[in-house]
């Protein structure tokens, strides 16, 4: 008797803790459907499109929204993006439209932990093979491009790593560069003579932040720069001395690019970021490239500031200009431009705004150059300053029109100074 | 020990500051020694068959590095003609030799495949395709140096002591074992000179006008906008941007007439077919380098046979070329090109320009001349 009931209440027992267990079962299961079906949720009920909305608050390394969308995501596909276009009339030459961006972000969650996020890039309306070979030098201009792929391992908030094409962590426009983000329709030239942006290069770049004290950082090596190429001497000789986006780049030499910045009062952006490697891809020996930058941004209440400094610094530039056969080659640029915004819809209950700006912004991508010779000089190719006044309207805050009126002050020479109005419709996704 | 640590490494950090402050420097002192070398053998007659002529000849420093002997009074060569005497005393080529000045900022020569055109280049047809091609040249041009052969200009050249140690030291001990590359090395040293400060000051009214230190004229003003606007001049010679060349460096054919005072000394024949002749295309026959305008008022004569003298009579046979104009130097109408079928007819040859806006475009590329040769100017 003792015998048949201690078996039964061994069945009891065994029945009870596999009844225990399956319930765990179920409910884990349940769990997961539960989770399923709200990333289904997420992923079909914002629209029809089959992607989930921008969260335009959300930024992943510094990154724009559209461009951190798969950190954010539910699902393990992400699609986002952006655009923009322009019609700039200057008063010293024709009128010209440009679909100027269509961009298409594609991200896809391996796990948690390992992240692949890509930028494809349609710009100046695409490539035409045909218009390229036989149309008009404009033509030419337009392209399609991988802009940065990489693979991201997130290991902590403090420690990632990226691998692969990334943007390089510069300035305050290079990492987001979507058109929601500055209010001209066109880019600062600071962030384009002096810091060559959109600049992406292949490299390793690790990153984190410390949000007990407001700091986040970039550290990395990545593809040098290469000045010894075309625009030698001349204003353009760093933005064409960037990887070109297609091909099979040179990697000979790498470079170091450190960022760090801080976040510790709301509000408040405060940063400064490093280039310092060989100046050439292995064409020149003996010649190395410094870039920095330092910038701010601030935003209260409608209110906007931004400001950034940067500067170019090339050691034995006569090594380049010896090298190349040209007569010079760039030694220092400098750059800067403060912009100043506010919302005039900022007090009222509606989720459109309307920011008014002005921004001055003066660039020096020729401060010296130097012969073969060692002889440095100043010189003004490209010496500009530009004063741009402008509004933006969001009708919706991934929706943004704009409409500017830019004064350039062309340093050399007289009479050369023009004024371009421009208007233009950018968005992200 | 601690001392003696320091020391150590004082002096190896002291040793590697100094290396690397050698190392350097070394790319500019050498080039700067190529250059001082390459100024010898610029002006070296003695490079020459009958050592009468060097490259300063045609290319004096002293007069906007053109041929100044055409304006020697009582010289054997004393007429304005347009072509320049040879070594033998003799022969006349049949091209006005171009300004050296700024010459090297000329890209390589090349097809530029997005606006499918011939580009850069040296020589008025394009035929040498570097600066240092270029400088090989007229050594062994029958009709300038005369030299037979590279071997022989290297001959010449050992004759100089100093030669021999300048070169070995700059382009290796090894440099004269092979005449090829001696002739190559004797080139860059020319091709290094042209490069030097020598030939660019930048220093002109036009771009003393860019650094602020200068006001144009009311006459200079608008010669400059009719040369960017109604003459269209800046379609091939532009001037925007900081210490603009004055050229596209592209080929065209301007409807040129010959040179017949010129032929007439030379005795030549034949067609001058100018890039059509280099790159084998017909559709470019006739068609030259386009020049800079730099130091234009003072490198009299114009044209790629010399056969204007006045920088007026160009900028009139522009304007009036296709309109039965007049020539002002002959007071006839202007003769027909030496090459008809390929002409540019749309930016120049009736550009309805009066005679004063002829002049105001005039005052305006006196302002190209730089500084050292504005005492050139008529």
């Amino acid at each position: 008797m003792k015998k048949t009931l201690l078996s039964l209440s061994a069945i009891a027992l065994l029945s009870n803790t596999l009844i225990a267990d399956e319930l765990s079962t179920l409910k884990e299961e349940i769990k997961e459907l539960q989770e399923n079906q709200q990333t289904i949720i997420d992923e079909t009920s914002n629209d029809k499109a089959g992607f989930s909305t921008v969260d335009t608050s959300f930024s992943h390394n510094g990154m724009g929204a559209a461009a951190s969308k798969v950190y954010s995501s539910k699902s393990a596909l992400s699609i986002g993006g952006y655009g923009d276009m322009y019609v700039k009339m200057p008063d010293n030459g024709s009128a010209k439209a440009d679909v100027y961006h269509f961009v298409p972000y594609i991200g896809y969650k391996f796990s948690d932990s390992i992240i692949l996020n890509t930028e494809l890039e349609f710009e100046h309306g695409g490539a035409n093979a045909e218009e390229a070979a036989n149309g008009p030098s404009d033509a030419v201009e337009g392209y399609a491009i991988v802009e940065f792929m990489y693979l991201d391992f997130l290991i902590s908030k403090e420690f990632n790593v990226q691998v692969g094409k990334t943007l390089v962590p510069m300035g305050l426009i290079n990492l987001r560069h979507e058109p929601t983000l500055f209010n001209t329709v066109q880019k600062p030239l600071t962030e384009k003579y002096i810091i060559p942006a959109t600049w992406a290069s292949t490299g390793v770049n690790t990153y984190g932040s410390f949000e007990d004290i407001g700091i986040s950082y970039n550290a990395g090596i990545t593809q040098a720069i290469d000045l010894n190429n075309g625009e030698n001497g001349k204003h353009e000789q760093v933005i064409a001395g960037t990887p070109s986006p297609t091909g099979k780049t040179d990697i000979a030499d790498v470079a170091f690019v450190g960022r760090l910045d801080y976040t510790g009062v709301n509000g408040l952006l405060l940063g400064a970021s490093v280039y310092y490697g060989n100046a050439t891809q292995g064409s020149v020996i003996g010649s190395s490239a410094f870039i920095y930058d330092v910038h701010t941004s601030f935003e209260y209440s409608g209110f906007k500031a931004k400001a950034l400094y940067s500067a170019v610094s090339i050691s034995n530039a006569e090594n380049i200009a010896s090298k190349s056969g040209a007569s010079e080659s760039v030694s220092n640029s400098n750059g800067f431009y403060v912009n100043l915004e506010y919302d005039v819809l900022a007090t009222l209950n509606t989720t459109q705004k309307v920011p008014v700006f002005i921004q001055y912004d003066r660039v020096d991508p020729t401060a010296t150059v130097t012969d073969k010779f060692g002889t440095s000089t100043n010189s003004l190719d490209g010496k500009t300053a530009t004063t741009t006044f402008g509004v933006n309207y969001f009708p919706h805050e991934q929706v943004v029109l704009k409409a500017d009126y830019a004064m350039s002050d062309v340093i050399a020479g007289n009479n050369n100074d023009y004024n371009t109005f421009s208007l233009g419709l950018g968005f992200i996704f | 020990m601690y001392k003696k640590l320091l020391k150590l490494t004082t002096l190896s950090v002291a040793s590697l500051v100094l290396f690397s402050a050698c190392d350097e420097q070394s790319v500019a002192t050498t080039n700067i020694e190529k250059a001082k070398l390459g100024e010898k053998l610029f002006s070296d007659k003695t490079l020459s068959k009958n050592k009468t002529m060097a490259c300063a000849t045609c290319h004096s420093l002293d007069n906007a590095m053109v041929d100044a002997r055409a304006k020697i009074p009582n010289h054997t060569y004393n007429v304005n003609t347009g072509g320049s005497l040879g070594d033998d005393n003799v022969s006349i080529g049949d091209r006005n030799a171009p300004m050296a000045a700024y010459a090297f900022e000329a890209p390589d020569f090349h097809f530029d495949n997005g606006e499918k055109i011939y580009v850069g280049g040296f020589f008025l047809d394009g035929r040498a395709h570097t600066l240092k091609d270029q400088a090989k040249g007229p050594f062994l041009n029958p009709l300038e140096m005369n030299m037979p052969n590279d071997s022989a200009v290297i001959a010449r050249v050992k004759d100089n002591a100093d030669y021999i140690s300048e070169l070995k030291k700059l382009y290796g001990d090894d440099i004269f074992e092979n005449d090829f590359k001696a002739y190559d090395a004797v080139a860059d040293a020319i091709a290094t000179f042209e490069q030097s400060s020598t030939f660019k000051t930048f220093d002109s009214k036009f771009d003393r006008l860019s650094d602020g230190d200068y006001e144009l004229t009311s006459l200079e003003e608008q010669g400059k906008k009719l040369f960017e606007g109604k003459a269209m001049c800046v379609a091939c010679h532009p001037i925007d941007g900081y210490h603009p060349l004055m050229t596209d460096f592209t080929y065209d054919n301007l409807g040129v007439p010959i040179n017949k005072e010129l032929r007439a000394l030379n005795g030549v024949k034949n067609i001058d077919k100018g890039l059509g002749k280099e790159v084998n295309d017909a559709s470019l026959d006739g068609a030259f380098k386009v020049s800079s305008l730099r130091n234009i008022a003072v490198t009299s004569p114009y044209m790629h046979n010399g056969v204007f003298k006045d920088l007026k009579t160009v900028v009139h046979f522009y304007n009036t070329r296709d309109i039965e104009g007049i020539n002002p130097e002959t007071k006839e109408i202007w003769d027909r090109p030496e090459v008809p079928q390929t002409i540019n007819d749309v930016e120049l040859g009736d550009l309805g320009l009066s005679n004063q806006e002829e002049d105001a475009i005039v005052a305006f590329m006196k302002t190209f001349t730089d500084k050292k040769f504005e005492h050139l100017i008529k």
